[in-house]
């Protein structure tokens, strides 16, 4: 399966301040692909290299085989690009905005744009800088669907949107992309939407991948577990067996990628006595929050 | 795709041609008035010869338009492209950047040329209703240089509004400024006789200074 | 290539500016004023006399064998100069050279005019009032029309901005009639009304004759003179005075100042030596006795003294040390490879005139070339990558660091 992105010991700071180091990952085409996490951890700066608007400090990012800070324009055409806040021409009507980014692409599908607007009972003539969040997003959204590219690239496309808008704009996108081999990398900080949708994510955290894994094997292999334990300074540290862990008093959660059994094998092997040791269901938010941490 | 930029150009501008069109209407309709009592009150004669031997320049209102019309049209072509990093959208767009830019400083010139034409037109008309055509020949000698300044404005405040970072948005502001100044020396008529080409190739220096701010805008540099 | 081309415009333009602008402000800070000696002639002793500033920014009273006065001493030699002064002294005397002097016979056989460069630099719209040059008033008037002369002699009325056919007519038949070719090379006057008579226009027709035009009675008035045709004129200064001795002042294209009497048009040559009016002021003083010329340029003070008749008496000069040649402007050479100037006193137009410092400045560039080179290692970039950055330095001292420093490369490139 051909890649359509690939991201190549990417590092970048701002000043002297590291951002995120060596990162590396690929999206496959025809693919749902995530960057997960929490805000401040490099996304939209991910987004801002591969589209070009940044130069990494070092690394590189290939989208479509071409170098990302010198896409060709015919390039740009294949890929759909939603900005961070739904960025749009504030200036337009709706009905200018369409006219306007018709005339670019070959393959503008004009009634796919329509189509939303109707179903939002938009006024045509209605100025975007006017518009609610929500409905700057759908007009955004239209716009690269009727734009028919190969790769949409989202950045954040819940921010700012209230449930039903996230559910709408979800719908339209996976209708959209599945049976046309079209691909798309996203950024969010919200992962429950993404949970039915995403194939392969990572999440990242402070300057580093944590994660890359479809999401519902991320489901499926990380654990918490919780135990009471009676020794007052017990230290634990981060590690492969131990991603994440949070202490209330004497009640402790830990997070890992390893069964109970290995787990039990750990604290043996550390001298960690224990009691109640048992795992603990979580939603794929608390699953994810437990990978990144609260704070 | 030329003409969709053209349409969303024309979208920000039109409304800033429209008033400065409107501006120059009204000064042109005083200047004509002003000229009309004046020679009506001290007579014709000394009108005239206040403006060939005093060289009073009847139509000095019309100064600074073309340099406010030149810095408000580019602050309504590129400021509305950078708010909200809003430039990123039309960095994205299937079309070469410089191209792009060099393009929307052609309309934006065309625009301007626009707001020429109407003062130029009007001074012709109004000058002829009251002056021999050596006058009105010296109104438009005189007025080419606060025209070149408008150009310079729109060019300069394109670049300025463009440029990523306020310290050279500053540096490059003084030196506009200063460039200006040089295009008001005049202390009478047709004083840039045979130095105005040098100035008008100041100005087609301006004409790409757009281009290295919209690369360094472009390539995210700070 | 496009971006860095756009990179080294705003360079250019960094450039151009500041060579207009630093050297202003250079001179607004270190500027002094310098001593300009005023020359006069004395009648008294027979000899130049001049004061300067001196140290202290006092003046100094002084006469050319170097004899000090103070000023009311010095006044005393000049009676046809300051005789408003000596009057009011009482110390004015009865007779100069066995010549009876008093207030009025002074002011009556006195008079003065100016030749500044700039007049030779001034643009002027061509549309002149024809004065009535015999009114029955004393005061002149102006007219109802203006006129221009190109292959005819037009008259146009103000009040309706028309045509006046009928005054038209009679003067470019009458300028026809006594010889005149049109179109007019060049026409000169005195437009004014404040002057005591009028004496019209001259005009040069195309072969080079030089007509007198007036308007007397409302009839045309016009002469064809004797002035030779290739004498190569330049400008005609008129200035009505009530001696009627010269209507003004004809300037040649080599130079050469002649005046132009009421003697038949007679031409009488100025015996200047090394008058530049391009570049330097001229001042004409004519006294009851002689006739003192001073031009003075940057470097030099000039003082002619002629006879009533022109023959030069003597002459004086004192050299000066112009601006570019003190500490001051020297350095300017070293730090500015080169100025440009928009305006000066020389001229009413604005210029973008380029002057060169010379080889002086190789030192400023040298050490600017220097400078250039550490901040760029200081900074990491690339010598090679924009190496016309030196390129430009070289060419442009200081200004080309100035703008090269500002307008920083990509580091990519």
């Amino acid at each position: 399966m051909q890649n359509v992105i690939e991201c190549i010991n990417l590092t970048h700071k701002y000043g002297k301040k590291l951002i995120f180091k060596d990162l590396n990952f690929t999206v496959q085409r025809g693919k749902i692909f995530g960057i997960l996490g929490k805000n401040g951890m490099g996304k939209t700066t991910i987004i801002n290299i591969m589209m070009g608007f940044l130069q990494p400090t070092s690394g590189r990012i290939m989208v479509l085989s071409e170098e990302s800070h010198n896409l060709s324009p015919q390039t740009r055409a294949r890929i759909g690009l939603l900005h961070e806040g739904h960025l749009a021409y504030d200036f337009m009507t709706v009905e200018q905005v369409e006219k306007f980014y018709s005339k670019f692409f070959t393959n503008w599908k004009k009634e796919f744009y329509y189509e939303l607007m109707n179903k939002m009972d938009m006024n045509y003539d209605h100025k975007i800088s006017r518009m609610s969040c929500g409905q700057r997003s759908q007009v955004a959204l239209g716009l690269i669907m009727a734009q028919n590219p190969e790769i949409m690239i989202l950045d954040d496309y819940s921010m700012g949107l209230d449930a039903g808008y996230r559910m709408l704009f979800l719908d339209y996108l996976l209708e959209y992309v599945h049976g046309n081999n079209k691909s798309v990398f996203m950024t969010s900080h919200i992962i429950q939407d993404l949970e039915k949708i995403i194939d392969d994510a990572i999440i990242i955290g402070y300057q580093k991948i944590l994660l890359q894994m479809p999401i519902k094997e991320f489901v499926n292999s990380f654990h918490r577990y919780c135990f009471i334990t009676d020794s007052e300074s017990l230290q634990l540290e981060k590690n492969d067996i131990i991603k994440n862990f949070e202490v209330i008093k004497n009640k402790y959660s830990i997070y890992s990628f390893h069964d109970i059994n290995e787990i039990k094998a750990y604290f043996k092997q550390k001298n960690i006595s224990y009691e109640d040791l048992q795992e603990t269901f979580m939603t794929l938010e608390e699953a994810f929050i437990g990978l990144t941490g609260k704070y | 795709m030329y003409k969709a930029i053209l349409y969303k150009e024309w979208i920000k501008i039109k409304w800033v041609l429209v008033g400065f069109a409107a501006i120059c209407l009204a000064v042109l309709v005083y200047i004509g008035l002003d000229s009309r009592h004046n020679i009506e009150m001290s007579g014709a004669i000394k009108t005239w010869l206040l403006i060939i031997q005093r060289k009073v320049l009847y139509y000095s209102l019309l100064k600074y338009i073309p340099l406010f019309a030149g810095i408000a049209l580019a602050v309504a072509q590129f400021v509305p492209e950078m708010t909200k990093n809003r430039f990123r959208l039309s960095f994205h767009l299937p079309i070469d950047e410089k191209r792009m830019l060099l393009f929307m400083i052609l309309i934006g010139l065309l625009t301007n040329m626009l707001v020429y034409i109407l003062i130029i037109v009007g001074l012709m008309i109004t000058g002829s209703a009251f002056y021999p055509q050596e006058i009105v020949l010296s109104s438009l000698i005189t007025v080419t240089p606060w025209l070149l300044a408008g150009i310079a404005g729109y060019l300069a405040a394109s670049m300025i509004v463009i440029e990523s970072t306020w310290k050279n948005r500053i540096i490059l502001s003084i030196i506009s400024i200063a460039y200006f100044n040089l295009l008001f020396l005049e202390n009478g008529y047709n004083e840039y006789r045979f130095s105005f080409w040098y100035y008008f190739i100041v100005v087609i220096l301006f004409s790409i200074t757009i281009l290295f701010p919209g690369y360094r805008l472009r390539k995210g540099s700070k | 290539m496009l971006n860095k081309i756009s990179r080294y415009a705003i360079i250019l333009i960094i450039v151009t500016i500041s060579a207009v602008h630093l050297p202003n402000f250079y001179w607004k800070l270190f500027g002094k004023r310098i001593s300009r000696p005023i020359i006069y002639y004395s009648p008294v002793i027979d000899d130049f006399v001049y004061f300067k500033l001196g140290k202290n920014n006092k003046l100094n009273y002084i006469d050319a064998s170097g004899k000090r006065y103070n000023r009311k001493k010095f006044e005393a030699l000049l009676p046809f100069d300051f005789y408003r002064d000596l009057d009011k002294w009482g110390v004015l005397p009865d007779t100069i050279k066995g010549i009876p002097i008093d207030v009025s016979f002074i002011r009556k056989n006195s008079q003065s005019f100016r030749i500044s460069p700039y007049k030779l630099h001034n643009p002027l719209i061509q549309l002149f009032p024809l004065f009535e040059s015999k009114s029955n008033f004393t005061n002149l008037e102006l007219p109802n029309e203006l006129f221009r002369i190109g292959t005819k002699i037009e008259f146009i009325t103000a009040e309706t901005n028309t045509i006046n056919d009928s005054l038209t007519k009679i003067f470019t038949e009458k300028l026809t009639e006594t010889g005149f070719s049109f179109p007019a090379t060049f026409i000169d006057g005195n437009p004014t009304t404040r002057k005591p008579f009028d004496e019209g226009y001259f005009i040069v027709d195309s072969k080079g004759f030089v007509f007198h035009v007036k308007r007397v009675k409302g009839k045309p008035f016009c002469v064809k003179t004797n002035i030779p045709a290739d004498l190569g004129i330049r400008k005609i200064f008129i200035s009505e005075n009530p001696r009627r001795e010269f209507y003004g002042t004809i300037l040649t294209q080599s130079e050469e100042l002649y005046l132009l009497t009421y003697d038949n048009y007679k031409i009488i040559k100025l015996p200047l030596d090394g008058y530049n009016p391009d570049k330097m002021s001229l001042v004409f003083l004519a006294n009851p006795i002689y006739r003192v010329i001073r031009y003075s340029g940057s470097e030099s003070r000039v003082c002619v003294v002629t006879d009533k008749n022109y023959n030069l008496v003597d002459t004086y000069e004192i050299k000066v040390t112009p601006l570019s040649k003190t500490i001051t402007g020297k350095i300017e050479k070293f730090i500015f490879p080169f100025t440009i100037n928009t305006r000066s006193g020389r001229s009413k137009y604005v210029n973008f005139d380029v002057n060169f410092s010379g080889f002086q400045s190789t030192y400023g560039i040298i050490i600017s070339l220097l400078i250039c080179f550490f901040v760029k290692k200081y900074r990491r970039e690339n010598l090679m990558h924009n190496f016309f950055d030196f390129i430009i330095i070289a060419v442009s001292g200081m200004y080309g660091l100035l703008a090269v420093l500002l307008v920083k490369p990509e580091l990519w490139d």
